[in-house]
């Protein structure tokens, strides 16, 4: 299963993100071991495997916020500092404390933050942005409110919000939609697919199956290495899915449905 | 016991200059904790205040035996232990928290210590372990106010920062922002805070006057600004009660003040407490 080279906007040739030979260890434990991917631009590429798999890790090398021991990360053709302001990264919604006394609002506008520097303050044009990307996630009625008061699913839209608001070419996004409910997860995919028609790369990171089935274009499957990488169907196999997810997944009938075990 | 109702018994104390001296400084104090407290409460980080107000004794007894200013010699002792914090918590086998509690109990053990070496240092420096607004001489008054004025500047000029590192570090870091630097940051002025409480609530007590009036203002106030606000006047008005209270039951300050604002507290959160039983009711 080898990269698989997409029709394209003339002005996106260049891959998204490409990755080579990269490794990461804590101390003496190696979470990704030797991994290379060239993600193509202008797709929705799901990143599967299972927890403790180095997802996060590899996200968070890609954008820079996490040390590579070896290899070399591109990002948009060049090295990530050279085109943080075209990349959003959502991080897990855990990762976060959502009692933190912040507006909806707020936090929306910290997508903004890269663009404006340290010392510069949201302006009028910053909230215009925020007020309409909080209009695109259907939140813009809960803007003053307190992100605590929030749902699963409206904070995990809010993140979305702030990625959008960074009018960013590559957005990668980590487990969005863990605990979240159905209606947010299809807001959720008809925004990424208007940032696709827009030229832009998604790379989301998950380990709910049937969502990436259905939505994405590509899939990396995952585990400390690339297990396979390809579109949907062809990396969406029985024995691809078992070297990913090991014995907690299991390929039941003719129609593949997929049970796994967490 | 003075009349409460007469206005002479709120002047009287205030023609000393002692007084307005003291109380000044401490009302300088209470903004600057209410202020810092707001991050305090709301990252977590009681325990190193906590931690800084002990690590930053050692610097002060030094001070003291070298005939230097007492709080510089506690503000040096406090950023350095900060930056030794923060250098060791980057391990990934040591938590924050170990670190903080090595490196707290390790200053203060020196600090008593060198505090065993004079008796005048001895006599001298218990004052600031529980505070005493009554010894803040001119100079301290003045190091107090340049020291609140720098920090409420930093803390507004990096408002922004300060908030995007607290509430979500991993989007700061893919901002290619410096995390581990920003985070330094605030634990300084935590620290140059603490040293500007020593002498009003003292350094075992200036935690209390860092997390209870923040705490109380996390009850009644919902952005961050506004509890930074609030909590600085409920600081306020446990500071003037207080210094009042340790004038003429002629008691610690520092007591008197944290006192007063743990009543605020627990005050208030009988008054939620009733008020949401009250509106339970309502709504049956």
């Amino acid at each position: 299963m080898s990269t698989a080279a997409t029709a394209s906007a003339p002005n996106h040739t260049q891959p998204a993100v490409s990755v080579e030979h990269i490794t990461v260890a804590y101390g003496a434990q190696v979470v990704i071991d030797d991994v290379s991917l060239t993600l193509p631009p202008a797709q929705i590429i799901g990143l599967i495997g299972p927890n403790g798999a180095g997802k996060t890790t590899l996200l968070k090398a890609i954008v820079g916020a996490q040390r590579v021991l070896k290899g070399q990360v591109r990002v948009l053709g060049q090295p990530i500092n050279a085109v943080r302001q075209r990349v959003a990264y959502v991080p897990q919604r855990g990762d976060v404390d959502w009692s933190f006394p912040l507006s909806v609002l707020d936090v929306v506008l910290m997508g903004r933050y890269g663009r404006l520097g340290l010392w510069r303050r949201p302006g009028s044009h910053d909230r215009e942005l925020a007020l309409h990307a909080l209009e695109q996630v259907r939140l813009v009625k809960r803007r003053s409110c307190q992100i605590g008061e929030l749902s699963g699913g409206q904070q995990q839209r809010v993140f979305l919000a702030r990625a959008l608001v960074q009018e960013a070419d590559l957005l990668l996004l980590d487990e969005p939609f863990n605990g979240i409910d159905t209606t947010t997860q299809s807001v959720i995919f008809d925004l990424l697919c208007a940032q696709r028609r827009l030229g832009r790369t998604v790379f989301l990171s998950t380990h709910d199956l049937h969502s990436v089935e259905q939505n994405c274009d590509q899939l990396v499957a995952f585990n400390r290495r690339v297990v396979a990488f390809g579109p949907v169907d062809q990396v969406f196999t029985g024995p691809v899915l078992h070297s990913t997810f090991g014995s907690n997944v299991a390929v039941v009938g003719e129609h593949q449905t997929l049970v796994i075990r967490q | 016991m003075p009349n409460l109702f007469e206005l002479q018994t709120y002047l009287e104390p205030l023609r000393l200059h002692l007084v307005q001296r003291g109380l000044l400084a401490a009302l300088i104090v209470a903004i600057l904790c209410g202020v810092m407290g707001a991050f305090v409460v709301t990252r977590g980080l009681a325990f190193l205040g906590d931690a800084l107000g002990h690590a930053v004794f050692p610097g002060v007894v030094i001070a003291y035996l070298l005939n230097f200013n007492l709080l510089a010699g506690g503000l040096v002792a406090g950023v350095l232990t900060t930056i030794g914090i923060s250098l060791v918590s980057r391990s990934r086998q040591i938590r924050e928290s170990t670190a903080i509690g090595i490196f707290y109990t390790v200053m203060f053990a020196f600090g008593a210590l060198l505090l065993q070496q004079s008796r005048s240092a001895s006599a001298a420096l218990s004052e600031l372990l529980i505070g005493n607004v009554l010894a803040v001489r001119t100079e301290d008054l003045v190091l107090t106010g340049s020291i609140g004025a720098v920090v409420l500047l930093i803390v507004g000029v990096m408002y922004k920062e300060l908030v995007l590192v607290s509430f979500d570090p991993a989007l700061a870091a893919a901002l290619g922002r410096n995390v581990p630097l920003t985070n330094a940051l605030l634990f300084v002025l935590l620290g140059v805070t603490i040293v500007a409480a020593l002498q009003t609530v003292g350094n075992v007590l200036v935690v209390a006057l860092l997390v209870v009036p923040a705490a109380t203002a996390r009850l009644v106030a919902k952005p961050l600004p506004a509890i930074m606000g609030v909590a600085a006047v409920i600081g306020a008005l446990a500071t003037v009660s207080g210094v009042y209270i340790s004038y003429y039951a002629n008691i610690a300050s520092g007591g008197a003040i944290v006192l007063c604002a743990c009543l605020v507290f627990f005050f208030t959160l009988l008054v939620q407490a009733g008020r949401d039983r009250w509106q339970r009711r309502g709504a049956q």
